[in-house]
């Protein structure tokens, strides 16, 4: 069962901007001839409202493979392109949940544009007259890798082949936990390939309940910078990493960032180290403890958390009000209010945790208030979580929109 | 490059001497000259033999798959001279773009293309390696295309020149 490089999927995710239209992508055909068989193209456009995507580009490459690959099918995704300058995929207009082809909760941007697509891809797998590929590999950048991602639920989902692969390069967070798990069961944590630079701030949004697969943050981590820095986001900067540190998966190494232990998210939550917004750890830090306060709420029960956030409401509403839940809650030792209670870390009442995590918010906000029981209202909670979500897609769209491939 | 180098230590400097947070540099679009294709040349062979007088199509595929064509013929030995073609763009200052262009010939009204290159930066000879080796081309149509990638782009030709480094 034959595996992608990291340079030739890299090369994929890099070529398929260039396949700008029919005669174009019949270039591509011929540039990738060495692991794509000639001839049969195919190509498809999402044919979701011009304010997503642009609608005249080709969306996607469909291929099949050869000689390693002949038993294989190709699923090749582009980015943003020149013509969506505006890069509105990435902002705070579509986000959202819905439930995704697999019956998980997943992000309504991305889903709606791989959903446009389906028909077309439908057409193409019964173009192949009932034989089933080994395996389809699905490959993208930036928002080509989200949607290779739900492309790649939808082929396992619908048993298109014997086996996926999933390969992304600088993806936002397509799903939820529930999708992350689940994805990551069914086609196995070892056939995803997920790519990110430290530094590239589209692969930190959408904040929770946002999250990649495959579950648990594994991925082929590159150390670039400590900070947030946009030129990395593009998949030149990705060819450059790949060719100086992978030539395999296995000298890549998955060096992934796991989820910090309840020790580590409650002294971090309880430390009065300044947080820094422009630091890629400080967006970790803050999607990972709202996970970590959230799931104390509801009883660390990840299907529990996932139905609070399908809703008509936003997602701000629906996390305030969870939020303030358990601000209310109080706790075995909560005397006096949340902040109130015992000396150790370990006994304290769920409100407290809900303050810690409030206060943090409002330091990487920049908001000089003073977080108390009275401040705290569902409101209040509401408007800073709707503002962490519109700076930490401010960082991204700032990179997005400099990609105009 | 050197403009984003400029703009960033700038904007470091400022953060540290101020005591502000340190934040990214401005992204604000700006204007740009760039080249959709850089200059070409070189002789048209047929079977080894010069083919006189015939056109040459260049197309331009601009984002977005909108199409630019320009008209050129080869002189009486064969030779052709395709000059740089250039335009204004907004970008952002880390603007990756993707342009690419064909060079078709007609023979008998049959169409050849003897040279397609997608480059995905804006400066001159982006697309190849090194810059300017690719000057003085030999292009027999009868030629098999072959394929040379480069970090910022790709050629499909059936073009030979002095330094090829088939991928």
């Amino acid at each position: 069962m034959g595996t992608l490089q990291p340079i030739q999927a890299a090369n994929l995710a890099a070529d398929i901007y260039t396949a700008q239209n029919d005669a174009s992508a019949e270039q591509f055909f011929l540039l990738n001839k060495k692991i794509i068989e000639q001839g049969g193209l195919t190509t498809l456009r999402a044919s979701v409202g011009a304010r997503l995507i642009n609608t005249r580009d080709i969306f996607c490459i469909c291929a099949q493979g050869k000689d390693n690959f002949s038993d294989d099918i190709f699923l090749i995704f582009r980015g943003s392109t020149f013509a969506n300058y505006g890069a509105d995929w990435v902002s705070n207009a579509r986000i959202g949940l819905e439930i995704g082809v697999s019956g998980r909760p997943v992000h309504i941007g991305f889903n709606h544009i791989f959903k446009s697509m389906i028909p077309q891809l439908e057409a193409f797998f019964a173009s192949l007259n009932g034989a089933k590929p080994q395996v389809v590999h699905c490959v993208g950048h930036s928002l080509g890798g989200a949607v290779a991602t739900l492309a790649a639920d939808w082929v396992n989902h619908t048993k298109r082949s014997v086996a996926t692969k999933v390969y992304t390069f600088g993806a936002p967070r397509p799903a939820t936990h529930l999708f992350a798990k689940s994805h990551t069961d069914k086609i196995d944590k070892n056939n995803i390939f997920r790519v990110y630079h430290e530094s590239d701030p589209v692969p930190m949004i959408p904040v929770f309940p946002f999250c990649h697969a495959p579950f648990g943050n594994m991925a082929y981590f590159i150390h670039t910078k400590p900070i947030i820095w946009p030129t990395d986001h593009m998949i030149g900067s990705y060819i450059d990493s790949v060719n100086a540190k992978g030539k395999s998966w296995g000298t890549l190494a998955p060096t992934g960032i796991h989820e910090p232990t309840e020790a580590q998210m409650q002294q971090w939550l309880e430390s009065n180290i300044k947080v820094e917004p422009s630091a890629t750890s400080t967006w970790r830090w803050i999607s990972s403890a709202l996970f970590y306060v959230l799931r104390k709420i509801v009883g660390f029960s990840l299907s529990k958390l996932q139905a609070v956030f399908i809703g008509a409401v936003t997602l701000a509403d629906n996390i305030a009000a969870l939020l303030k839940q358990g601000f209310d809650m109080g706790g075995p030792n909560d005397k006096g209010g949340p902040s109130g209670g015992a000396s150790g870390s370990g006994s304290r009442s769920i409100g407290y945790w809900v303050e810690r995590l409030m206060r943090k918010i409002t330091q990487i906000l920049g908001w000089a208030v003073n977080v108390t029981k009275e401040t705290l209202s569902q409101a209040f909670m509401k408007r800073a979580l709707q503002q962490l979500m519109e700076n930490s897609h401010n960082e991204a769209t700032r990179a997005v929109r400099g990609i105009t491939a | 490059m050197k403009t984003i180098l400029k703009t960033t230590l700038l904007t470091l400097l400022f953060a540290s001497v101020s005591g502000a947070c340190m934040s990214l540099p401005s992204l604000n679009p700006f204007k740009k000259e760039v080249v959709l294709m850089s200059p070409l040349n070189g002789t048209l062979l047929k079977d080894g033999k010069p083919l006189a007088n015939v056109d040459i199509e260049v197309v331009i595929v601009m984002p977005g798959g909108e199409e630019r064509i320009y008209k050129h013929q080869t002189s009486a030995s064969g030779e052709f001279d395709l000059p740089v073609i250039k335009d204004t763009m907004t970008l952002g200052p880390m603007t990756e773009f993707v342009v690419s262009h064909f060079v078709n010939v007609y023979d008998n009204e049959e169409k050849k293309t003897i040279w397609y290159a997608a480059k995905r930066e804006p400066e001159l000879f982006a697309e190849r390696h090194p810059p300017g080796e690719t000057m003085g081309l030999t292009c027999d149509i009868n030629n098999e295309t072959e394929s040379y990638r480069e970090r910022a782009g790709f050629i499909n030709t059936k073009c030979k020149w002095e330094t090829i480094r088939r991928i």
